[in-house]
């Protein structure tokens, strides 16, 4: 059981601060912007897709540096040259250019590479386990991973919190009218946010893609599960993003890790079906399998009992 | 200083401001009356970009009707919202530091000044803003627009809902805010604030001005206010 909880946390933490980077710059879009950015999984994908191409050529460190740079200049001339003239016909214009952009990039992506999963591999440096617990390996690249992702939530706070652009940042959530009425070019702070949130998402996709592999339908993937972290934490809030991030990695790891299900449960009441019963999918489920729903169970819950989400705040 | 002509705003298709025109020369307080909804919050906002204005907006010489709010900012014109729009989740010194354009201090107004003057916002320096009182958000709200050191100010209703010591406090802060040879564009609905401070005032009514004169003059325009103000 030891081992168990020790390598669910580990992995949950990795998962979850894994979707953190794609969540906090989704939440600040949207709270900053009004718009909810439904292609920001698809820059995690380009993330990994040039991460890929250019490991090919100058190995995976050059990647790791560049993909997301090129993903961030591509995210702020997107919302230079095409969100800012959407914006002029309302918020549903906005979104609709946002759907279809994220079905851009896919045809993008499968026109370039192709429909089938790339062969995008991890760094020889870190191919060795980090250590080994209860004869269980923790491979060096999770360690990794975790570590970038400590790495950028430790500067976002920094930026946010310290920073002159980061109150600016803070008060354009709230209200980003009178952040301009008192002289701030909330344009270009709109512009460099943008930039820099799918530039968070590469690089999320550009240490991701070599675990949960880089392929078409990463983004379709991810992405639902981001909008159900941000929604989850409270639409416009950072803390809320990371808590419900890293609740609903650890959830789905341990869902998976715990082997029980409905046989176990039955079975405190002493009750037994015979394998023929035609409800068996149902007497034999396991919470491995239903892992992959949790996030969207709770998703539902949290709507029906807190719409507000756990850290949001009620819209005026 | 502000010379605004024929100015038209639309929200949605119903047609607010229609062909607004007035002046307030440098230094000058002039106040916007009128009863709610005639237009008055709209011409401001139009004033700053915030809503899409038709017309002649000129300030200091330059046509700035449809520039970006921050440029308008920037030109000098300070701007005070009806619903005072305080920064919650930053400190009162935060909110004041976001006031200024640059980070080095400069002009008319210091925060250290701002504290020296409202020993109240100075004890509360470090609380969030959202956790002060409607009163001391309007004084920081002001303060904060100062800190940017306009040479004119567009207020919106700054004592709306306040208890009358805080008024007297605004209405001190208004008049320190004149002295320093800021011009200053009041939208009041209080007629006794507004006939106490101002040089000048204009009424509006069904989205135009309807009337301006001084102070003294609508004293005995006793048909002027209760056509166009009293209720």
């Amino acid at each position: 059981m030891p081992e168990i909880l020790v390598f669910a946390t580990l992995n949950g933490l990795v998962t979850g601060l894994l979707l953190f980077m794609l969540a906090s710059g989704l939440t600040l879009i949207f709270s900053m912007m009004g718009v909810l950015n439904f292609a920001h999984a698809s820059f995690y994908m380009l993330g990994a897709y040039f991460a890929y191409s250019i490991s090919l050529h100058f190995g995976y460190w050059t990647g790791l540096i560049f993909a997301p740079v090129i993903v961030g200049i591509i995210g702020a001339l997107v919302e230079r040259y095409g969100l800012r003239r959407v914006h002029q016909h309302g918020h549903v214009a906005e979104l609709v250019f946002t759907f279809g952009l994220a079905f851009l990039i896919e045809e993008v992506v499968q026109f370039f590479w192709g429909p089938d999963t790339k062969n995008y591999q991890t760094p020889e440096l870190l191919n060795f386990p980090l250590f080994t617990l209860f004869g269980q390996e923790f491979s060096a690249y999770r360690g990794f991973m975790l570590a970038i992702s400590i790495g950028i939530f430790i500067g976002l706070y920094q930026v946010l919190t310290r920073s002159r652009v980061g109150l600016i940042i803070q008060a354009a959530i709230t209200h980003p009218h009178m952040v301009a009425n008192l002289g701030h070019n909330v344009p270009l702070i709109f512009t460099a946010v943008f930039g820099v949130g799918t530039a968070l998402a590469g690089l999320a996709g550009v240490i991701a893609g070599p675990v949960l592999t880089t392929y078409p339908g990463m983004a379709l993937v991810l992405g639902s599960i981001v909008f159900v972290v941000v929604v989850i934490g409270g639409l416009g809030s950072l803390p809320g993003a990371l808590l419900a991030s890293l609740l609903i990695g650890l959830l789905q790891s341990y869902a998976i890790a715990v082997d029980v299900g409905m046989p176990e449960l039955l079975a405190v009441f002493g009750l037994e079906f015979p394998r023929d019963h035609p409800l068996d999918d149902l007497w034999t489920l396991n919470l491995t399998r239903i892992a992959p729903i949790l996030p969207f169970l709770l998703l539902v819950l949290v709507l029906i009992f807190r719409p507000t989400g756990l850290m949001g705040k009620r819209e005026q | 200083m502000l010379e605004v002509a024929d100015l038209n705003a639309w929200y949605g298709k119903s047609h607010v401001l229609r062909g607004v025109s007035f002046a307030v020369g440098g230094g000058e307080i002039v106040s916007l009356l009128g009863r709610n909804g005639v237009g008055r919050s709209t011409t401001v906002k139009a004033i700053m970009g915030e809503v899409h204005p038709e017309g002649l907006i000129r300030f200091k010489g330059e046509q700035i009707a449809g520039r970006p709010s921050y440029e308008i900012a920037r030109r000098g014109l300070g701007y005070v919202p009806e619903n005072r729009e305080i920064f919650p989740t930053l400190t009162v010194r935060q909110n004041l530091l976001l006031g200024m354009k640059s980070t080095s201090p400069s002009g008319r107004w210091s925060i250290k000044e701002v504290f020296a003057m409202f020993p109240l916002l100075a004890d509360r320096a470090e609380v969030p803003g959202g956790a002060l009182s409607g009163g001391e958000q309007q004084l920081l709200s002001m303060c904060r627009t100062l800190m940017g050191d306009p040479d004119m100010v567009l207020i919106d209703e700054p004592t709306e809902g306040l208890a009358p010591k805080i008024v007297e406090q605004v209405g001190d802060l208004l008049r320190e805010i004149a002295s320093r040879g800021v011009a200053i564009l009041l939208v009041e609905q209080k007629l006794n604030i507004a006939l106490r401070i101002s040089n000048r005032l204009y009424i509006m009514g069904q989205g135009q001005v309807v009337w301006e004169g001084t102070p003294e003059s609508l004293k005995q325009a006793n048909e002027v206010r209760a056509e166009w103000l009293e209720v």
